[in-house]
């Protein structure tokens, strides 16, 4: 604001100035009877009388001349102040365009640095609030951190409750007449299938997973899939079907990921129903295919 | 020992020999043939001879006799008042006096034990009532202990006379059976006699097969934890791993030639027809397909197989040559047929199939012809086996409730238990004739 109206008393100064200037032209229309003054001159030589006269004119002439003169040389001298300070002026005001020019480009910087300004302040607030989502971040890593650390506290935990439950499921087994000594865990579920068919049902699969995964979480433990049919049909076609039964379940297995050297298969045909009634609910439940533990 | 035995049989000759312009008196060919009406007069004990030691050989003739399925028996208990005492081998002068009988053939015989009690002669006369005429007499002799087997050889020898073909009487049956939860291997003689358990481990015996030579048993057991091949002698003795690859091993058949065995192995993850050497070695597949293979079965002239395929979708029975080419489905009726047996003749393969859910025997011609049903209405029956004169199948059965092995004319006829066991019976395989 002071600025502003600096420069407004400024251009009111200068057009004060050039105002003042007017008088000059009137200095200028008095020239003619300076001249004029000259050229009477020559008259002065006529009777003393008119001599006299014209002395005392003379003297009044040349006073009036030198008054004249003086008022002239005084107007030239104002003239040529007037000049001076016309001169000044136009400096000044020169001074003052420059100055403006400057200021104006002070003002220019000024904006720009303003706009500068600006935009480090948004810069510094956008600085300042990644500084914050960092230390958020920072937070949320650290909680996260936390969290996890809990979590592999709890799934080591959960672990070890699986390893127990799972060693807590074990069985021993031993089948008379029939080389060593194996294990059997409820954890490890049977799968079911069709008369006649070895393919794994649908529904078996969800099985099949979790029993998977019950062997990703035991990586020692070695299995044998026993493949068994109902008593219906012929003991030599039902060694082949059960043999196939056992190999397609393993081979669900190897497709989820288990080691085939994990597991060994054998067929028992009907030879070893779990049921030993003679009717289709016995059936369906002696169609499957069973694990054993070879080792743990 | 029973080659000893068989060594000391003195067989006698006697004067009567099969006239030249033999009568045929049954067309075993023939799809049905009525059984012929043959009386048994009282056997005699000569001299001290005990009274019941010719009732014991009377009794196992006369169930010989009619477990052939050739005969009706008339017993000496069934004839007239007059002819019920009558004992011994009648004079040809007599014969008249036999007409009432009711018979078309007599038999009679004696029984002499030897004063030191320990050897034994039987003698029989076969006579045609009829055309009132001697067929033949023999005598045989042996230690006490081989009553049985002397006595099977009448009957064969009868059979010879009737059929143009000796009878079976001295073949055995061997078959797993239950024993407590287990199952082991027995051995029986053709008429159910003479049990004996081969196997006593305990552990799951299954299909048995008679190698060959008559020696020893083929059968799969789990007892290293993997149904492998095992050999056993006949007396239970020498037990040997024979065919143990990785997988399934099973149903073991010898070729004709005694060189070569087809069977079912599963090295591959499925069970697949292998041939094997007599060692159980060099295993070469023969069948090239998905499918589960099984129950291979050679043809008597040695050149194809027969044997169980689910190639198709369910099992059904194909036959194929020895190198696995030239593969021919054979069964087309119902779906589910397994168990084929090639028939000692080679014209035939008995099998089993489902009807209706239920198991029955079938035969079929190797041409795919004929096809026959064997078996109706009676629980399931499988495992169909030829006795080796191919006049028999023997089969296991339900339909006593427990599962036992039955015997029956291969047309069918004349069904019946093979042992008055309990049951639990299973698989069973037809020796060749113990000469």
């Amino acid at each position: 604001m002071i600025k502003k109206s600096l420069s407004i008393i400024i251009l009111i100064m200068c057009l004060g100035l050039i105002l003042t200037g007017c008088p000059k032209k009137t200095v200028i229309k008095e020239e003619p009877s300076v001249k004029k003054a000259e050229e009477l001159a020559p008259e002065r030589e006529r009777p003393a009388k008119l001599e006299a006269e014209r002395a005392a004119k003379e003297t009044k002439e040349v006073e009036l001349a030198r008054i004249k003169e003086e008022e002239s040389r005084k107007a030239l001298e104002k003239e040529v102040e007037s000049r001076k300070v016309l001169e000044k002026e136009v400096e000044a005001r020169k001074v003052l365009e420059k100055e403006v020019k400057a200021r104006k480009v002070l003002e220019k910087e000024v904006e720009a640095r303003k706009v500068l300004e600006k935009e480090v302040k948004a810069k510094k607030e956008a600085a300042a609030a990644a500084e914050k989502e960092v230390v958020a971040a920072k937070e949320k890593v650290a909680k996260l951190e936390a969290e996890q650390a809990l979590k592999e506290k709890e799934e080591k935990a959960k672990e070890e409750a699986v390893r127990k439950e799972f060693e807590k499921s074990l069985v021993v087994k031993r089948y008379p007449g029939i080389e060593g000594e194996v294990l059997e865990s409820k954890l490890i579920k049977d799968i079911h299938f069709n008369f006649d068919k070895y393919d794994i049902r649908p529904g078996d699969t969800e099985i099949l997973k979790e029993n998977a995964a019950l062997l990703t979480k035991h990586p020692s433990v070695k299995i044998q899939i026993e493949g068994h049919c109902d008593e219906r049909g012929t003991i030599e076609y039902n060694l082949a079907l059960g043999e196939r039964r056992a190999n397609s379940t393993k081979q669900y297995l190897i497709s989820l990921g288990i080691s085939s050297d994990r597991i060994s298969t054998i067929s028992y045909g009907e030879e070893r129903p779990s049921d030993p009634g003679h009717n289709e609910e016995a059936w369906a439940k002696n169609r499957r295919a069973h694990s054993i533990i070879l080792s743990k | 020992m029973l080659k000893r035995i068989l060594l000391l049989f003195t067989i006698l000759f006697l004067t009567f020999l099969l006239p030249a312009e033999a009568r045929v008196y049954i067309d075993i060919n023939a799809p049905t043939f009525v059984q012929i009406p043959i009386v048994l007069p009282k056997w005699k004990p000569v001299d001290n001879t005990p009274p019941t030691l010719s009732a014991k050989a009377y009794e196992i003739l006369k169930n010989d006799l009619s477990l052939s399925g050739f005969f009706r028996v008339i017993d000496y208990s069934r004839l007239p008042t007059q002819l019920q005492s009558k004992e011994g081998i009648p004079s040809t002068l007599f014969l008249q006096e036999w007409m009432p009988a009711g018979g078309e053939i007599l038999l009679a015989g004696e029984t002499f034990l030897e004063s030191n009690g320990l050897r034994l002669r039987l003698k029989f006369h076969l006579i045609d009532l009829v055309e009132q005429k001697h067929l033949v007499g023999k005598e045989y002799e042996g230690p006490l202990q081989s009553l049985r087997t002397m006595v099977h050889r009448i009957a064969d020898e009868v059979i010879l006379q009737i059929t143009g073909e000796r009878g079976v009487h001295n073949t055995k049956i061997a078959y797993a059976a239950f024993q407590g939860e287990n199952k082991e291997i027995f051995i029986a003689d053709f008429d159910g006699a003479d049990i004996k358990q081969i196997t006593q481990n305990r552990s799951i015996n299954l299909s048995p097969t008679w190698t060959p030579d008559n020696k020893k048993i083929a059968f799969t057991s789990y007892l290293k934890r993997n149904p492998d091949v095992y050999l056993i002698d006949v007396d239970g003795k020498n037990l040997q791993r024979f065919a143990y690859y990785a997988g399934l091993n099973a149903s073991p058949s010898w070729s004709p030639d005694g060189k070569q065995i087809a069977l079912m192995l599963g090295m591959e993850g499925k069970s697949d027809i292998y041939l094997i050497d007599v060692k159980g070695n060099n295993p070469k597949k023969l069948t090239k397909s998905h499918g589960n293979e099984a129950s291979p079965t050679w043809s008597p002239d040695g050149q194809r197989i027969a044997f169980v395929s689910d190639r198709s979708g369910s099992p059904q029975i194909y036959v194929m040559s020895k190198d696995g080419s030239d593969v021919r489905r054979l069964s087309y009726e119902g779906s589910y047929n397994t168990n084929p047996s090639w028939s000692p003749k080679g014209d035939q393969i008995a099998f089993c199939g489902r009807v209706g859910g239920r198991f029955e025997i079938f035969s079929i011609g190797t041409d795919g012809t004929g096809l026959q049903r064997l078996t109706s209405n009676s629980g399931n029956n499988e495992s169909p086996c030829w006795s080796p004169d191919g006049r028999y199948i023997a089969f296991s059965s339900n339909r006593m409730g427990w599962s036992k092995i039955f015997i029956m004319n291969a047309n069918g006829f004349n069904q019946r238990p093979l042992t008055q066991s309990k049951g639990g019976e299973s698989s069973p395989s037809w020796s060749k004739r113990f000469e």
